[in-house]
């Protein structure tokens, strides 16, 4: 009976993509960027829709044509069910907090139901469903995509251009002096031995670098190893010296980055990012803007990095591996709710700036895309002192109610005397009650209307 | 790194408004929009004109004051009942003047705004429904621009479908009632006074109330902008006459007089609304004309006995063109 229903999910999965009635959403987000935020706050608003006055800007809501939404369930049965009920716990609780950082893949499927108005359907259908696809996972594994593409000499010569950067220096100096010693007794019979524990200090650096806020780590797994935890799949490292490999390791870790490649990359992409046909992508520029100018340009080759696993020229390995392309892409400077309203235009232009060159490709290759600043779930009350000044009402970390005076942001790159100044940001925490469902957002109605409106029409 | 940015914490009881009103980006005053600022040259003639009205106003009332002492002191109740019956005609006359001044000020006013922020336009138009209504969607996180869009979709184009639907209503009478008076002179006291009451009735939509004179400037501009329309308004006409052009034929004379009738009358309700809608067309579509013709014929239908020429007349004209072929 479960064959039959399964197979029936599966069926029905392909009819709708078929006709085109099957949206699978690509939240993609580095790790921090507020990807289960988002999705929380998007399943918030699809499930209360016909109840809040928030989404102006969502038409089918607007023209009073949505039915409804409901979760439902996944055709994907091995993937875990995203935990929205946890996520709105854990926002409205007794004690109210951000949901834990995502550590596995997991997924949930909502049905909208509507009244379609134009086209064929609009004549013959009352109403028709559109089913939304929305994956998390963790963005650690995100930044494993770039190395589908590249060879391991390749990929280590990045990594050695990036262990050059200031920061990176100090945290690698440990590891890479342990190379260069270990690199002199270097021997066939102890290679294994040597490498393991190479591996194994370099996985130390990397877990240092997320301490410090970097976000360039590869290869992801090392850092968040989900179900790979021990296992011999992650004892390699890219080549850090300029000076060519001992032949005995370079065999063993060519073969265990190709072995990493394509057993752990190439499955994980197959089964969830498979069939994408939007993006959202996620930059917390906020965040960078805070921790300073390397974070700042670290995170920018990120997204450029990230993005161009995503392109959608002839090259790309992604539009090989999963047939259906993405079709439009939402840029997304998230945490719009630590910062007043009269800088989301900035912010959003900041973002433009950091994301120029893969905008441009995006408009050669004549795919809709758009820039917005967000917040999936804003923590913030935007008020005016007597004297004018714009202040910000939130919960900080002990749970206190705090006014801050809305801070500024740079509505361009900045330069060394602004780094030197540095940015700081509110960070706010949620201090809702399950009285207050739907929770509140930012700009999530547009985000909803770009990325699903043209199917609700 | 001692003048580096820090975040200001302020009191929590200090008094503090929740933002939802004002933007902080500088007011951009847009320039006029071409087609309502048509000058016009007052003469050297309406000069004089106006010393002359000026000095025969002031003699009269001098003149009528001396009247009115002079019975005063022949006898005390005739001359207070002519004071009285002075007083009071100076006092409305006064208060008409100031009113219209007041109207057409308030006219002029509404085109100057066409600009201005989305709170101030509201209480212009008067619609308690829609404030509040506007107090239900809005966002405290919007910037200028959001609010203007969403102002306009969510709250004007309310306004402006009513005002279709008055348009629609008011020039289909129009068309039935031209399509059955018996002569030309009443058709045009017809259409006159269609009209009339129809645009009071829309701008009266928009909040704009009108008197006399602001009334008169108001079927200036109209007539103005119908004779200065861009090329694209005549081409958008143009294309919606075309489609009736196949139409035209099979109607008709009575019910082509009534079609027309109506068109026109539609055509001033729609330039009143973009007289007097508080900001120009953006998100919202103008209205159109497609769905009105269709209103009009129904109209027409429900009155005359036959709107199109009858199938004899027809085929006898289709002959005839047969024959010069």
């Amino acid at each position: 009976m479960s064959r039959f229903q399964k197979f029936k999910h599966q069926t029905r999965d392909v009819i709708h993509r078929g006709f085109d009635r099957h949206i699978r959403l690509a939240v993609t987000g580095l790790s921090g960027a507020g990807k289960t935020a988002l999705i929380t706050g998007i399943l918030e608003q699809l499930l209360y829709a016909n109840e809040t006055q928030q989404l102006p800007y969502f038409n089918v809501r607007q023209q009073q044509r949505l039915n409804g939404c409901r979760l439902h369930t996944s055709s994907n049965w091995q993937v875990s069910r995203f935990d929205y009920e946890g996520a709105i716990d854990c926002l409205t609780g007794q004690a109210p907090k951000w949901p834990q950082s995502t550590r596995d893949v997991s997924e949930i499927r909502v049905e909208i139901k509507y009244q379609p108005r134009s086209g064929l359907a609009g004549r013959v259908m009352d109403t028709r469903r559109l089913t939304l696809d929305l994956i998390d996972y963790p963005g650690e594994w995100l930044l494993d995509l770039p190395l589908l593409q590249l060879s391991y000499d390749e990929w280590s010569r990045q990594q050695q251009r990036l262990l050059k950067a200031e920061l990176r220096d100090q945290l690698a100096s440990g590891w890479l002096d342990k190379v260069q010693t270990a690199v002199k007794v270097a021997s066939e019979e102890k290679a294994e031995q040597q490498l393991r524990e190479l591996a194994t200090d370099y996985r130390a650096f990397l877990r240092q670098c997320r301490e410090r806020k970097l976000l360039l780590l590869q290869p992801g797994r090392m850092v968040l190893p989900g179900e790979l935890e021990g296992a011999p799949a992650l004892e390699f490292f890219p080549w850090p010296l300029s000076e060519p490999m001992p032949e005995a390791w370079a065999k063993r870790l060519r073969e265990k980055y190709r072995y990493y490649q394509q057993n752990v990359i190439t499955p994980f992409y197959q089964k969830y990012f498979k069939h994408f046909n939007r993006q959202v992508v996620l930059v917390d520029v906020l965040q960078a803007l805070q921790n300073g100018e390397h974070h700042f340009a670290e995170l920018q080759l990120a997204i450029n990095e990230l993005m161009k696993s995503f392109s959608y020229g002839n090259n790309s390995l992604l539009k090989r591996l999963m047939s259906p392309v993405i079709d439009k892409v939402a840029l997304v400077a998230t945490k719009a709710d630590s910062i007043a309203p009269q800088n989301h235009q900035k912010l959003t232009q900041l973002l433009q700036l950091m994301t120029q060159k893969q905008r441009q490709e995006l408009q050669f290759d004549q795919i809709p895309h758009q820039v917005f600043s967000v917040a999936g779930i804003a923590t913030s009350q935007i008020r005016k002192l007597s004297d004018g000044t714009t202040v910000l009402d939130g919960i900080n970390e002990q749970r206190e109610l705090v006014r801050v005076g809305a801070p500024e942001v740079p509505n361009a790159m900045p330069t060394e005397a602004d780094w030197r100044q540095g940015y700081v940001y509110p960070q706010f925490y949620p201090g809702f009650t399950a009285q207050d469902s739907p929770l509140p957002h930012i700009r999530l109605d547009q985000l909803l209307e770009y990325v699903l409106g043209d199917k609700l029409k | 790194m001692s003048d580096s940015r820090k975040l200001t914490y302020y009191s929590v009881e200090e008094p503090a408004v929740e933002v939802s009103d004002d933007n902080h980006l500088p007011e951009v005053t847009e320039p006029e929009p071409a087609n309502v600022s048509i000058a016009r040259k007052s003469g050297r003639w309406g000069k004089w004109l106006a010393v002359g009205v000026v000095f025969a106003l002031s003699a009269a009332l001098i003149e009528a004051v001396l009247m009115v002492l002079e019975r005063l002191q022949q006898n005390v109740v005739l001359g207070s009942l002519w004071a009285v019956g002075f007083g009071v005609i100076v006092f409305a006359f006064l208060s008409f003047i100031v009113r219209e001044i007041w109207l057409l000020q308030r006219l002029k006013r509404r085109w100057k705004k066409q600009s201005a922020e989305p709170e101030q336009q509201l209480q212009l138009l008067e619609h308690p429904d829609l404030e509040h209504r506007w107090q239900q969607i809005k966002q405290s996180y919007w910037s200028a621009d959001e609010k203007r869009e969403r102002f306009e979709v969510d709250i004007l184009s309310r306004v402006d479908q009513q005002a279709t639907r008055v348009i629609s209503r008011w020039s289909a009478e129009a068309a039935a009632m031209v399509a059955v008076s018996p002569f030309a002179l009443l058709d045009m006291l017809i259409v006159m006074w269609r009209n009339q009451r129809m645009i009071s009735r829309i701008a009266e939509l928009y909040g704009v109330k009108l008197g006399y004179w602001a009334r008169v400037r108001l079927w200036r501009q109209v007539f103005a902008n119908i004779a200065y329309a861009g090329l694209s308004e005549v081409a958008a006409d143009l294309g919606a006459q075309w489609v009736s052009a196949e139409l035209l034929t099979r109607l008709s004379t009575r019910a082509g007089q009534g079609l027309g009738a109506g068109l026109l009358t539609a055509r001033l309700g729609y330039q009143v609304i973009e007289l007097c809608r508080p900001m120009p067309f953006e998100k919202v579509k103008k209205p159109g004309y497609l769905k009105l013709q269709k209103d009009l014929l129904s109209q027409l239908k429900s009155v005359l006995p036959f709107v199109y020429k009858s199938r004899q007349t027809k085929a006898k004209a289709g002959a005839e063109q047969k024959v010069e072929n």
